[in-house]
């Protein structure tokens, strides 16, 4: 399920916090690494779970690769959101309405 | 329904407010007694226990399935809580990252009556929050609840933050 692939992907604190330098801009993996504390080959694997999850999209120039974030990829959460904040107003009013037949 | 478009805590998400006429402890009731409970959101078999575990027979736009739940906070009347591992999250989630957490918060009102504040938050959407920081990212996602709102009935504001806020 694409949904869960999504926040499985952003589940892991470094992922996230990869794919939030990505939203600033456009990097390549060396100079993504810079801001952090662990290897190339680690930074890879983190982009790769958010390429395969649909978060990341990578555009490639010559000999060098560029990650950059796909907002499109965020729907499932919109989703999330969207079908409980269409959910629970509704109930709301039925409560209301259950609390008026209600014994006191 | 009013929409307020002041920003939102950074863990709250989903926020329903309202008064309502009838005390704390009846409105209690309504929340945790099985029947009563049944009658506005789902068929359950609820236990205002902390470590109870109960579930909710999903439908209609619930979506199919069962939700499973724990107590996590009873104070009568006034605060319940409850983990929300949903239907959809049964199949394909071993690790649980679709969990969220429901949150009643019960207070009573000069004139007898409840304000009720329901927050539905938890992981994924604190993610969003956590993504939706970076501002470029609130700018995209703007772009897109826009084009969205356009295809659907508008239901709610959508405040600049990326979080969401509304009264019922």
């Amino acid at each position: 399920m694409i949904e869960a692939e999504v926040f499985r992907a952003l589940a892991d604190p470094t992922r996230r916090a990869v794919y939030e330098r990505l939203a600033g801009r456009e990097m390549t993996v060396s100079e993504l690494k810079s801001g952090f504390a662990i290897s190339q080959p680690a930074i890879s694997q983190h982009l790769a779970a958010l390429r395969g999850a649909g978060l990341v999209r990578e555009r490639r120039q010559g000999r060098h690769a560029y990650y950059h974030i796909d907002p499109r990829g965020l729907a499932p959460l919109l989703d999330w959101i969207d079908r409980y904040r269409a959910f629970w107003p509704k109930r709301i009013e039925k409560l209301k309405d259950v609390l008026k037949g209600m014994d006191p | 329904m009013n929409h307020e478009t002041e920003p939102n805590d950074a863990t709250e998400f989903v926020i329903v407010e309202c008064e309502l006429a009838e005390p704390p402890a009846k409105v209690w009731r309504a929340l945790t007694e099985p029947t009563l409970l049944a009658s506005w959101l789902m068929p359950n078999d609820i236990r205002p226990d902390v470590g109870a575990r109960f579930t909710f027979q999903a439908e209609g736009d619930a979506g199919g399935g069962v939700i499973a739940c724990e107590v996590l906070a009873a104070e009568p009347p006034h605060l319940l809580r409850y983990s929300w591992h949903g239907a959809d999250a049964n199949r394909d989630d071993p690790d649980r990252v679709l969990d969220s957490v429901v949150t009643f918060v019960l207070t009573e009102t000069a004139n007898g009556g409840t304000h009720l504040r329901l927050v539905h938050d938890g992981f994924p959407i604190g993610a969003l929050q956590s993504v939706a920081s970076a501002t470029a990212t609130v700018a995209s996602l703007e772009v897109e609840r826009a084009r969205r709102r356009d295809r659907r009935s508008p239901v709610a504001n959508v405040p600049a933050q990326g979080g969401l806020r509304w009264v019922a």
